[in-house]
């Protein structure tokens, strides 16, 4: 910095109220400013007789920085103000228009930018209206920049404590407002008057010059400078702005087209996002928990609609991100509430990060998580489920300091194939003695059953190498929360986590209660054909293969299959389908339907069943594997029947013996009323408590033994 | 200029740097699907010397093949909402439609037209004039926000789309690397016209292939198995109908 002044050079001609407001603003601001500074003032042969007046009052008054009134005898437009000004000036310079308001700190800021780097030509304040150094339109909206009384001052406030201080590069300055360092004025001299006449373009022929000379251009985006824009110089501007664009291409051939990359990058791209962001920050006082999820937020598994009943449960006291995997590496989702209730859902596309995790440890992954961590203050930590992460996150999580649970939606941690079917066909259990496993993971490896990865490399090795993997980090996990008992079995086949990190809470219906009738509809049961509803996605895991089959098998009867629900595989024609449903519409459309019975015959051992619990809440019985949580869940309440899914023929018989028992259905159906359902708002406080830590800090003070006990206890009697 | 200087207040400042460069990140993903950039300061460069001639528009070197906005059915689309149960139809001459309440709006796209099918249940056959009594309402369109798959709305829901392939870019010397092959026509094939061409191809190639008397048989026994498959279903669906 020049150890001579700053002179602030303020060209006017038209605009007597714009001019007030730009003079009040550099007197408001000059005390406490570091830099000393001197204010030129040149009157363009103004036609206005108050902006004289005004320009003579505001030189007379007694201000702490000495003002000079200059003026024209005859216009000489812009350049040449400007011009008569840099003939006086001895140090730095700032080129302001008179339609601005320069805000708090504004000229120390912009003197320290010019500083913060070698040979700065210009230096440029973001602003309301002033081409690349123009703000977001949220923010202008935010502060009325555009409207008759922009919120100047708080702009200012927001910009400065929300700036990254990146300091961004740009081919040229903007004129409005343009911090010139003696060292760009020694070397390139004034503006080009000759050939720019009475304006538009001479700043960025002045800026291209200095360039040529190795000099270059920032825009301070800590420092925010009003500017009207559009009426400084009245109704020549169009004319100018031609006259001004062929005078630069003709000079400075390359100028256009590295002028049109640059505002597509977008420099200042990253500093503004800051700022965006920042419209919209968490309140630090909510509690704010991390989900880790193995798809995006809002697809149609059961994994995603429990979590979306749960974050909409707990939407008043916490607030909620989720981390994903996506194709091209990793993603962050918010779902935070403001004070008026409008939740901001922002998306975050970590950097880096892998493509396709099959990895059982994947770096990158791991990396991808610290950096979520690191994108804001976490109080918790919720695992959903690991696929398409490796089991790195385990091992980050083992120095998180906040609660970090894990919810066994399914059987990953188990087996990568965790729908857990030999070779794609029956159940397999989980076999202790591995070598069983051999041909089964080389089948799967081939090709995986559909939504689970495909791992190339699979084998009893790495299938070894996983389980050992995950036993050496169980600890990471302070909660380890089941849906049923029956997943907790599957578990603790292969994992011995803590008896009392180990929750079992239901996760109760994603559907809202209530709705359903107070008794089974008795024409519909004794007077109707049998009509079954398989309902959820239609593919292989879930039964597809079996419901295709009774579909045919029923074709001559007055037996019904109906499906709902997308279908990911061939469906028999024989099959009526219904296509994709929303979860609130369920109930209505099985009734609307005439379905009876909820036909549910995967293979698959359910580890809760969320679309049991839809059919529960429709009023509907269901038929549903022996094993698994459908299993200990129908056999619990009585809602139902238990089948053998790998035994098509045994289902068919059971189905045609129900078709001839309507009594049967009749009883099963009001058994279905008896029971008492919950939602998933019903259980989300013991999730609620959990992320607050309470229970961890409650059980340490409680005897050991006995929450051991109680535990183990519950765990025997299932 | 100030900078924070406690270690917490550069951490925090690195932390919001860390958030803006994934919000960008993510914001130039979105760009490279859409293909269209984000253009600065776009409605207010009257004055700007700088904004050149590309300002509000796209940039050539991102611009893959895209419909125009459909912000312009978005009104119409809502003003449907809830009209009436909708229904697909095909004419044998206009193509296939969405009938909802008064409108029908056309389906271009084979595909759609076969995914909606398992949504709202199959085509019903209707004369021209039937169609033409339907006011032309905005066709179904595959539309796609900021984020979130791709969807079409029907019936004033918004159904989306899985499984929709996206075009990826190459350079056209990349595309001219292969010799033109036989045109895949996915969202023809829907109107009568299509559908007359493409019977007509095929029954020229098998002429072709098999001699004008094999063909003839062949035909034959393709034209009689669509009649018994479409009358199963017929009495298939009557029994559904009937029960309910």
């Amino acid at each position: 910095m020049s150890a001579a002044p700053v002179t602030i050079i303020v060209p006017v001609y038209r605009g007597v109220y714009d001019l007030t407001r730009c003079l009040e603003s550099i007197a408001r601001h000059a005390p406490g400013t570091q830099c000393a500074f001197e204010l030129v003032l040149i009157d363009d042969a103004s036609p206005e007789p108050a902006v004289r007046t005004r320009l003579e009052e505001f030189a007379r008054r007694d201000l702490p920085f000495p003002v000079t009134l200059l003026r024209n005898p005859e216009n000489l437009g812009f350049v040449g103000t400007v011009n008569r000004g840099l003939r006086r000036a001895t140090g730095d310079v700032v080129i302001l228009n008179a339609d601005t308001a320069v805000t708090h700190g504004w000229l120390d800021q912009l003197a320290a930018a010019a500083n913060a780097v070698p040979d700065v030509a210009t230096v440029t304040p973001v602003t309301s209206h002033g081409s690349i150094c123009t703000l977001p339109q949220s923010i202008i909206d935010a502060f009325a920049l555009a409207g008759p009384n922009p919120q100047i001052d708080a702009c200012a406030r927001f910009v400065t404590s929300n700036s990254l201080r990146l300091l961004p590069e740009v081919i040229t300055g903007v004129g409005f407002c343009m911090y010139t360092t003696r060292q760009a004025l020694d070397s390139c001299g004034l503006l080009d008057e000759e050939t720019f006449g009475r304006g538009y373009g001479e700043e960025v022929d002045f800026c291209l010059r200095a360039t040529r000379l190795g000099l270059r251009h920032l825009v301070d985006d800590s420092t925010f400078v009003y500017h009207l824009g559009g009426g400084s110089f009245g109704d020549e501007q169009s004319e100018g702005l031609a006259r001004g664009s062929r005078l630069l291409d003709e000079r400075y051939p390359y100028f256009r087209p590295t002028n049109t990359r640059e505002r597509a990058q977008d420099p200042s791209r990253v500093s503004f996002a800051a700022m965006e962001l920042a419209l919209h920050e968490r309140d630090p006082e909510r509690p704010h928990v991390l989900h880790i999820m193995h798809s995006a937020p809002g697809d149609t598994g059961g994994t995603e609609k429990f979590l979306d009943a749960l974050m909409h449960a707990l939407r008043n006291e916490f607030d909620f991100s989720v981390f994903f995997p996506v194709p091209s590496g990793f993603a962050v989702q918010t779902y935070w509430a403001q004070p008026d209730g409008a939740p901001v859902v922002e998306h975050y596309l970590l950097p880096g990060g892998p493509r396709h995790v099959t990895r059982v440890d994947d770096e990158l992954a791991g990396a991808a998580l610290r950096m979520a961590l690191d994108l804001f203050h976490f109080d918790a930590v919720h695992i959903h489920n690991l696929i398409g992460h490796s089991l790195a996150p385990l091992e980050v999580l083992a120095g998180f300091e906040g609660p970090v649970l894990c919810s066994v939606h399914d059987l990953f941690l188990a087996c990568p194939n965790f729908s857990l079917l030999y070779r794609k066909l029956e159940p397999c259990g989980i076999p202790e003695d591995l070598s069983a496993c051999d041909r089964c993971l080389e089948t799967i490896a081939e090709a995986p059953m559909p939504g689970s990865p495909m791992i190339r490399n699979l084998s009893r090795a790495y299938l070894s190498d996983f389980r050992s993997t995950a036993t050496a980090r169980i600890d990471s996990v302070d909660h380890w929360i089941f849906a049923s008992q029956s997943v907790a079995d599957y578990f603790m086949r292969v994992y011995e986590p803590a008896p009392s990190r180990i929750e079992i809470i239901e996760h109760g219906s994603v559907i809202r209660l209530g709705r359903r009738a107070s008794e089974p509809d008795r024409t519909l049961i004794y007077d109707e054909p049998l009509r079954l509803a398989f309902v959820g996605l239609g593919w292989a895991k879930k039964g597809l293969e079996v419901v295709n089959e009774l579909a045919e098998a029923f074709r001559d009867s007055t037996i019904e299959i109906h499906h709902f629900g997308d279908l990911k595989q061939a469906a028999s024609p024989e099959l009526c389908a219904h296509g994709s449903y929303d979860n609130e519409f369920l109930p209505d459309l099985l009734q609307r339907a005439g379905i009876q019975i909820v036909l549910l015959p995967g293979a698959y051992a359910e580890t809760f069943g969320i679309v049991m619990s839809e059919a529960l809440a429709s009023g509907l019985p269901v038929i549903g594997a022996r094993y698994g949580a459908l299993g200990e869940r129908i056999r619990a309440c009585g809602v139902g029947w238990t089948i053998d899914p790998m035994d098509p023929s045994g289902i068919r018989a059971l189905i045609e013996r129900l078709d001839r028992a309507r009594d049967e259905v009749m009883r099963t159906s009001r058994r279905v009323f008896e029971v008492k359902l919950e939602s998933v708002a019903d259980t989300v406080h013991r999730y609620a408590a959990l992320y607050h830590g309470a229970w961890a800090r409650d059980r340490a003070e409680a005897s050991p033994a006995a929450t051991d006990d109680s535990t183990l206890a519950r765990l025997e009697t299932a | 200029m100030s900078a924070p200087t406690s270690p917490e207040g550069e951490t925090e400042r690195l932390r919001r740097h860390l958030r803006a460069l994934s919000a960008v990140n993510r914001q130039l993903h979105a760009q490279l699907e859409t293909g269209v950039a984000r253009v600065v300061d776009p409605g207010r460069a009257r004055d700007d010397i700088l904004a050149g001639d590309d300002v509000g528009g796209r940039i050539s070197m991102l611009s893959i093949r895209r419909g125009s906005s459909g912000s312009e059915w978005i009104e119409q689309l809502q003003l449907l909402a809830g009209a009436s149960d909708p229904f697909l139809a095909r004419s044998p001459n206009r193509g296939a439609f969405v009938i909802e309440g008064p409108s029908r709006r056309q389906v271009k796209a084979g595909m759609l037209l076969i995914a909606l099918e398992r949504v709202i249940g199959s085509v019903r056959l209707m004369q021209d004039a039937e169609i033409d009594r339907f006011t032309e309402g905005p066709p179904v369109e595959v539309l796609e926000a900021a984020s979130g798959p791709a969807f079409i709305i029907v019936a004033g829901r918004r159904l989306p789309i899985r499984g929709l392939p996206l075009p990826h870019p190459v350079t056209d010397d990349e595309r001219l690397r292969f010799p033109e092959g036989e045109e895949l026509r996915v969202g023809a094939g829907i109107g009568g016209g299509g559908n007359r061409t493409g019977s007509l191809r095929r029954a020229r190639a098998l002429v072709q292939r098999e001699g004008v008397v094999r063909a003839g048989v062949a035909g034959a026994r393709r034209v009689t198995r669509r009649l018994l498959r479409s009358a199963r279903g017929a009495t298939k669906r009557a029994k559904n109908t009937g029960a309910r």
